[in-house]
C-alpha cells in the first residue's frame, strides 16, 4: 500500500484554494489573496521537511504553505474574512498571515523584505545552539531586490543555517522574466558567494521532499544558506479575447480570482507536469487519487461551512 | 576628563556584558576604531556576540528584528544615521507586523548623528523625529552623562524596538556632568534638570546644550528658568511641560533638528491650545545653502529669546526680526 500522505496534503492544498477561489468568486474577501495553485509540492514538501523547531519566513503568496502547516481551513478563511474568529484575530488578513506555533515566524507583502529579516532568524538560532534550520522563501521577481544578495552575504558571514527558496513562475506581476530584465543565472551567483544552489522541477511532492531533507542536513552541516530555486507554473490563468486578441490573450495568475478555476472533485488543472496534482497521478493512478479527492472535499467543504 | 565617547562606550560596554545573551552587531564594532570607540572592547563571549558585519544596512535592519522575534536581544550599532536610510522598508514595514507581538527581547539601533559639520550635502541628517515618526518608531537622543545613563538603562536592552542617536560634534568633548536630572520620565524620553516659575525652557534632539547654555544665562540674570529636555524623537506626554508653562506664562524651545516634522512643533501646538502667552521657538534654518560643508552649528540668540518672553527689555525679539 503506497504512503498516500503527502499526495493527499496536496489535494487538499488544491482544494482548499479552489474553495477560497469560489468564496473570492462570490465576493467575500476584502484583502487581496494571492493563490498559489502549481506551487502545492513545494509547499507539502517543505511541510513534510521542517524539523520541529525549524522557522519559516513566507511572502504574500503564502497560502500554501500556511494551509500546508495548518489544518485550519476556516481559521484561514475567517481571517481572510477580516473576522475575529480569524486566525490572525483578522488582525493580518492574507498577504501578511503568519503562524508562528507553526514556525512561520513572519510574513511579508514587501518584495524582499523577509530576506532581510530572514538572517537574524537564522543568526538566532546558532546563538541558541537550537539545532533548527531557518527557511525563507521568495520568488524570481523578489530575488530581484538587493535583500536577495545581502541576506545571502549577512547568513554565509555569519556561519547561519538557511534554505532559501525561489520560487520561480517567471512572473511578476504581468510581466514575464524576459519582458523585464535580464536573465540571472543564480548558480554563479551562489557560487560566488561560496554558497550551494539547488533545482528542483517537475513537482513531484515525494521527490521534493526527499530533496528537502537532504538539502536541510547540508544546510544544518555546513552552517550556510543554501539557495534552491523551483521552477513552478502559477496555475490559473486565462485568455481575455479583445479585438487585438480574438483568440485570446495569455493572462497569468498573479491574484485574486481564477476565474477559470472552479471548485471540483478532480482538481487537474493542467494536464502536464506543471500541475502538482498531475503528477501524483503517475505515482499513485487516478483513480486511488479520484476517491481520495471526493473524500477530501467532502471533509473541507463540512470544514468551510 | 571623560570624554563623551569614553562615557558611552563604558556605560554600553557595562550593560552588554551583564546580558547573559545578546548579539551586538554593525560594521567595524569589533576591528579598527570600533566605531571612533563607541564599541571598543566589547568582545564575544558564551551567548554573547560581537560581531562585524558586512556593508549591508537594509539587511542588518532586518537582522535585529530577526534576533527580537527570537527572543535574542539586539544591537546594531551603526556609524551614521544617514546610513539608516538604506533600511527604511525595514524600520516601517517590518516593525509594523512586529509592534503586534508581545516581545521578549529588544532591538536596539544605535547610532551616531553626524551633527559635527563640514560633512557637505549629505552625510547630515540629524532628523530623527523623521525616522520616529514613519512608523512611530520611539527613539532617544542622548546629550549629557546622566541622559546616557537614564536613556541606555531605560532602553537599551527594553523589549521591543527602538532608536537611540549620539552626538559626533560632542564626541571627543567632556561630557556634560550636570547633575542628574530632578525628573525622568520611566523611560527616560522627557528629564527635568531645573525647576523654576519665570519660564519654561525645553531642549529637543541635541540641543540639550543650548537649553542649559539659556538656562544658566538666566540664572545669572537672576531669574528662575523651569529647564526641561525631551530626549525622545517621537511624540510623548507634554502635561509636565504644559503645567510648568502654564504657571510661568513663557516657554521657549530650543530644537535643532533639520526635520520639517518636529517633535516640537507638537508641544507648540499643545501650547497654544492651552494659551500659553508667550513662546519662542528657536529652530534650525535649513535650506539649499545649508546643504554645503559648512559648520553646521545650533546658534542661539539668548537677549532675543529672553525678549520674545518679555524678559529682556531693550532687545528685539526674534519674531520681530523675523
Amino acid at each position: 500500500m503506497p504512503d498516500m500522505t503527502l499526495a493527499t496534503e496536496v489535494l487538499r492544498l488544491r482544494l482548499s484554494m479552489m474553495i477560497v477561489n469560489d468564496l473570492n468568486r462570490g465576493g467575500a474577501f476584502k484583502v487581496p489573496v494571492h493563490l498559489a495553485m502549481g506551487h502545492e509540492a513545494i509547499a507539502c514538501a517543505v511541510a513534510a521537511a521542517m524539523g520541529r523547531d525549524d522557522r519559516l519566513l513566507l511572502t504574500h503568496r503564502n497560502i500554501h504553505y500556511n494551509m500546508a502547516l495548518s489544518r485550519g481551513l476556516k481559521g484561514q478563511i475567517a481571517e481572510y474574512r477580516l473576522q475575529e474568529d480569524g486566525f490572525n484575530e483578522g488582525q493580518l488578513g492574507c498577504m501578511n498571515f503568519d503562524n508562528p506555533g507553526a514556525g512561520v515566524v513572519y510574513t511579508s507583502s514587501i518584495l524582499g523584505n523577509n530576506l532581510a529579516v530572514a538572517p537574524g532568524v537564522a543568526l538566532a538560532q546558532k546563538v541558541k545552539n537550537s539545532g533548527a534550520l531557518t527557511w525563507v522563501v521568495t520568488g524570481d521577481g523578489a530575488m530581484e531586490e538587493g535583500a536577495f544578495y545581502e541576506s545571502l552575504l549577512a547568513m554565509k558571514s555569519t556561519g547561519s543555517a538557511a534554505i532559501v527558496i525561489v520560487e520561480n513562475n517567471g512572473w511578476s506581476l504581468g510581466s514575464t522574466i524576459a519582458e523585464r530584465r535580464c536573465p540571472i543565472d543564480v548558480a554563479p551567483l551562489t557560487k560566488a558567494l561560496a554558497v550551494p544552489y539547488r533545482t528542483l522541477g517537475g513537482n513531484d511532492v515525494m521527490a521534493y521532499a526527499e530533496a528537502l531533507r537532504s538539502f536541510r542536513a547540508e544546510a544544518l552541516t555546513a552552517s550556510s544558506p543554501l539557495v534552491l530555486e523551483v521552477a513552478l507554473h502559477s496555475l490559473g490563468d486565462w485568455r481575455q479575447k479583445t479585438e487585438e486578441f480574438p483568440d485570446g490573450k495569455y493572462i497569468n495568475y498573479h491574484a485574486g480570482l481564477a476565474p477559470t478555476v472552479n471548485v471540483t472533485d478532480w482538481p487537474v488543472i493542467a494536464d502536464d507536469d506543471t500541475d502538482p496534482v498531475h503528477v501524483l497521478t503517475c505515482r499513485h493512478g487516478e483513480n486511488a487519487l479520484r476517491s481520495l479527492a471526493r473524500d477530501t472535499l467532502a471533509a473541507l467543504r463540512q470544514e468551510a461551512a | 576628563m571623560t570624554t563623551y565617547v569614553a562615557h558611552l562606550n563604558a556605560a554600553l560596554k557595562t550593560r552588554f556584558d551583564a546580558q547573559e545573551r545578546a548579539v551586538l552587531f554593525g560594521q567595524n564594532v569589533v576591528t579598527g576604531s570600533c566605531l571612533s570607540g563607541l564599541t571598543r572592547g566589547i568582545k564575544s563571549a558564551g551567548q554573547r556576540l560581537a560581531i562585524n558585519t558586512p556593508n549591508i544596512e537594509n539587511t542588518l535592519a532586518g537582522m535585529g528584528f530577526g534576533l527580537m522575534l527570537e527572543g535574542v536581544p539586539a544591537i546594531f550599532a551603526m556609524k551614521q544615521q544617514d546610513f539608516l536610510l538604506l533600511g527604511v522598508d525595514q524600520l516601517v514595514n517590518t516593525w509594523n507586523i512586529l509592534r503586534r507581538r508581545n516581545h521578549t527581547a529588544s532591538f536596539t539601533i544605535l547610532q551616531v548623528i553626524v551633527d559635527s559639520g563640514y560633512e557637505g550635502p549629505q552625510s547630515a541628517l540629524n532628523n530623527l523625529p523623521d525616522l520616529c515618526s514613519i512608523s512611530r518608531i520611539e527613539g532617544f537622543t542622548i546629550n549629557t552623562a546622566a541622559d546616557a545613563e537614564a536613556v541606555l538603562d531605560a532602553q537599551i536592552f527594553a523589549p521591543g524596538f527602538r532608536i537611540i542617536g549620539v552626538s559626533q560634534r560632542l564626541w571627543r568633548r567632556e561630557i556634560a556632568a550636570w547633575d542628574a536630572p530632578v525628573w525622568s520620565s520611566t523611560d527616560a524620553g522627557l528629564q527635568r534638570y531645573a525647576d523654576g516659575g519665570d519660564a519654561t525652557v525645553v531642549s529637543f534632539n541635541l540641543a540639550w546644550e543650548q537649553g542649559a547654555a539659556l538656562s544658566a544665562a538666566m540664572r545669572e540674570r537672576g531669574q528662575s528658568p523651569a529647564f526641561f529636555h525631551v530626549a525622545a524623537g517621537h511624540v510623548i506626554d507634554w502635561a509636565p511641560i504644559l503645567r510648568s508653562a502654564g504657571e510661568s506664562r513663557r516657554l521657549v524651545i530650543l530644537d535643532d533638528s533639520k526635520s520639517v516634522n518636529r517633535t516640537s512643533q507638537h508641544l507648540a501646538l499643545a501650547a497654544y491650545r492651552r494659551g500659553i502667552g508667550q513662546v519662542a521657538i528657536v529652530n534650525r534654518e535649513v535650506h539649499d545653502g545649508t546643504l554645503r560643508p559648512h559648520a553646521d552649528l545650533f546658534t542661539i540668540d539668548i537677549p532675543a529669546i529672553l525678549a520674545e518672553i518679555g524678559l529682556q527689555p531693550g532687545v528685539t525679539a526674534i519674531s520681530a526680526r523675523a
